[in-house]
C-alpha cells in the first residue's frame, strides 16, 4: 500500500499504547463529554485553568479507536498553556496536521473527537 | 456437501476481487448474476407498472411480480396470499406494528414481550409503540452462554401478553433461538408471534409452518437478493383481519370521500404505491437460486466453516469471543474482541488484506452494553465463504495485534 495512506504510523501507535495525558483529574474547570455512537468511542476531557486564565493542564480518558486516543493525546498536549482564546482558534485543519496522516471521511469523525468535545467545554 | 469455490463462479464480484474474503453477509451478502439479470431483464425488456395497466409489458410485470411472491411462498412453506412486500425487515416491522395499532389492537397496559439481544429494527417500532399507547414492554434476560433465558420467558407472558416479538437468529452472538418454543408461548398465552427472521433466513431452513408463528420478517438483501426489498409473512386469517400499516394508491377496492373506503383483499391491501417491482422479482431469483442449492446444504456448510473458525479464533490469544460456541446452535455469526485493540482499528488493518468484517455495535445497542465492551468486530459466515477466508481472517488478526498491540 502506499505509505502515504498509512494511518498507524509509529507517532500515533506511541500515543495510542503510551499515551502523556490519559489520566483523570480532580479539581478541574471543565470537563466536557464526547461520544461517537457509531464507533463506540467516548471520552472525556478535563481542563485546569490558571488565574490568568491560560490551561494549566489539560487530561483525558475514556476509551476509542487509536486515531481517536492519539488524537486526544496529543491535542491536550498542545492546548497545555494555551489562553482560552488561543486554543478556541485551534481548527480542525490544525488538528489533522497535528496528526500527520491523512484522514480519509471515515475516520474524520474518530480524529476529531477531542477537538469536538474540546471547542465545546471552551464555550461555555 | 456444497462446493464454495464453486459457488463463488456464480458471483460477479469475485471477478472484481478476486482475493475477496467477505465475512460481513450479515450486513448485506453478495448477489449472484442470474439475480441481476433477472432484474436487469425486467427494465430492458417488460418495465411496466403492476396492477395498472392493460397492456402486454403491463400484465408480463404483474405476471413476474406475482410469480415472486409465490417464490417467496415456496421458500417459506407459506400461501402467497400471506406474503406481503415490503422495502425490507425494517419497513415490515413498522408496518406491522402500525396494522396492528391502526386495528385497535392494543390497550393501555397490555405487555409487549421482547429479549434483550434485539436489533433496533425490532426494538425502536416497539419503544416508540409502547410510549404511544402506554404499553409495557418486557425483556427475556440472556444466560451466560448467550442463549435466551426460556423459564424467565414463561414467566413473563401472562394475560396482559399481547405480543412475543424476538428474533430467530442473534445477528450479534449467532445463536439460532427456539422461535418455535417462543411460538408456542405466545399462543398459549393468546398473544401474537413476531419472529425477525432476517438472520436466519437463508441461514437455516425457515419453515413458518412448522415454527408456528404468527408473524415473520426478512430482508431480501441478506439473501443474495438486492437491497430495498423484503418480506412480511402474516397467517392468512390475521391478514384478513387486520387493517393496512399505510394508505395509498394499489390497495383499494373502492374509494369514496365521505365514509369508509374498501381495500382490495390480502395481501394486496398491505402494499399501497408502486412497489419495488424489480427488487421482488429479484428477491424471488433468491429463492429459487438458494433452493436449487437447498437450504440444508447450505446450513451444513455455515455450520461446518463456523466450528472452523470458532476452533481458529479461539486458538488465537487476546481474543474473547461474544458468541454462541457451539457451532450447531449458530447460524455463522461470530462476535469478538482482541485485547489491547479497538474493533475499528482491527477491521481497518484487516480490511487492507481484502478482508471485510464489521466493527461496532451491529445496531444492538442494548445487548453490546451488557457485554461492557464499547463495540466488537463481528465475522459472518455465508455460502460462499471457504476455509481460505477463515485462515487469512487469522493470520489478519495476528497482524493487527502485533501492529496495534505492539
Amino acid at each position: 500500500m502506499n505509505m502515504d495512506d498509512e494511518i498507524y504510523t509509529q507517532n500515533i501507535l506511541d500515543r495510542y499504547r503510551r499515551p502523556k495525558n490519559k489520566r483523570t483529574m480532580e479539581n478541574f474547570d471543565a470537563r466536557e463529554a464526547g461520544v461517537n455512537p457509531s464507533c463506540g468511542d467516548s471520552l472525556v476531557l478535563f481542563l485546569k485553568f490558571d488565574e490568568m486564565g491560560s490551561i494549566e493542564d489539560a487530561s483525558f480518558d475514556g476509551e476509542g479507536c487509536a486515531i481517536s486516543q492519539a488524537s486526544a493525546d496529543m491535542l491536550m498536549g498542545k492546548v497545555h498553556g494555551m489562553r482560552r482564546e488561543e486554543a478556541k482558534r485551534i481548527t480542525k485543519e490544525d488538528v489533522c496536521g497535528m496528526l500527520g496522516i491523512s484522514v480519509g471521511p471515515a475516520r474524520e469523525k474518530c480524529a476529531l473527537l477531542a477537538w469536538g468535545a474540546l471547542q465545546s467545554a471552551l464555550a461555555k | 456437501m456444497l462446493d464454495a469455490s464453486k459457488i463463488k463462479k456464480d458471483f460477479p464480484v469475485w471477478s472484481e476481487h478476486p482475493k475477496l474474503a467477505y465475512l460481513d453477509s450479515s450486513a448485506t451478502s453478495q448477489t449472484p448474476s442470474s439475480i441481476i439479470r433477472a432484474m436487469d431483464e425486467y427494465y430492458a425488456k417488460y418495465r411496466a407498472n403492476t396492477r395498472r395497466g392493460q397492456y402486454a409489458l403491463s400484465a408480463r410485470a404483474d405476471e413476474a411480480f406475482e410469480h415472486a411472491r409465490g417464490e417467496a411462498a415456496n421458500f417459506l412453506g407459506a400461501n402467497s396470499r400471506e406474503i406481503i412486500f415490503t422495502s425490507g425487515a425494517t419497513a415490515a416491522m413498522n408496518m406491522l406494528l402500525g396494522m396492528l395499532e391502526n386495528s385497535g389492537y392494543f390497550k393501555e397496559g397490555d405487555e409487549i414481550i421482547t429479549t434483550v439481544m434485539e436489533h433496533h429494527s425490532l426494538l425502536l417500532p416497539i419503544e416508540r409503540l409502547a410510549k404511544r399507547r402506554g404499553l409495557a414492554v418486557r425483556c427475556i434476560p440472556m444466560t451466560g452462554d448467550f442463549e435466551l433465558d426460556y423459564e424467565e420467558a414463561e414467566k413473563l407472558a401472562g394475560e396482559r401478553t399481547k405480543l412475543i416479538a424476538f428474533a430467530s437468529v442473534s445477528n450479534v452472538t449467532g445463536t439460532i433461538h427456539e422461535a418455535k418454543r417462543l411460538s408456542l408461548l405466545a399462543r398459549e398465552v393468546g398473544a401474537l408471534s413476531i419472529a425477525d427472521a432476517s438472520q436466519a433466513v437463508s441461514h437455516i431452513p425457515v419453515d413458518v409452518r412448522e415454527l408456528g408463528c404468527d408473524f415473520l420478517f426478512f430482508s431480501g438483501h441478506k439473501m443474495c437478493g438486492p437491497t430495498g426489498i423484503g418480506i412480511l409473512y402474516g397467517r392468512e386469517e390475521l391478514l384478513k383481519k387486520f387493517e393496512p400499516g399505510f394508505y395509498g394508491g394499489g390497495m383499494v377496492e373502492d374509494v369514496v370521500l365521505e365514509g369508509d373506503s374498501q381495500w382490495a383483499e390480502a395481501p394486496w391491501k398491505f402494499e399501497a404505491g408502486t412497489p419495488n417491482i424489480a427488487g421482488a422479482i429479484g428477491l424471488g431469483a433468491a429463492c429459487e437460486y438458494l433452493s436449487r442449492i437447498g437450504i440444508e446444504n447450505i446450513e451444513a456448510h455455515i455450520r461446518e466453516l463456523t466450528s472452523y473458525a470458532l476452533q481458529k479464533l479461539s486458538g488465537i490469544s487476546g481474543v474473547k469471543l461474544f458468541c454462541e460456541k457451539n457451532a450447531e446452535k449458530n447460524a455463522g455469526v461470530i462476535s469478538f474482541s482482541l485485547s489491547g485493540t479497538h474493533p475499528h482499528d482491527v477491521a481497518e488493518i484487516l480490511s487492507r488484506g481484502d478482508i471485510a468484517v464489521r466493527a461496532g455495535h451491529h445496531c444492538a445497542l442494548p445487548l453490546i452494553k451488557t457485554f461492557e465492551v464499547p463495540a466488537l468486530i463481528r465475522v459472518s459466515i455465508y455460502l460462499y465463504n471457504t476455509r481460505e477466508d477463515i485462515d487469512v481472517l487469522a493470520s489478519g488478526i495476528e497482524e493487527a495485534k502485533q501492529i496495534l498491540a505492539g
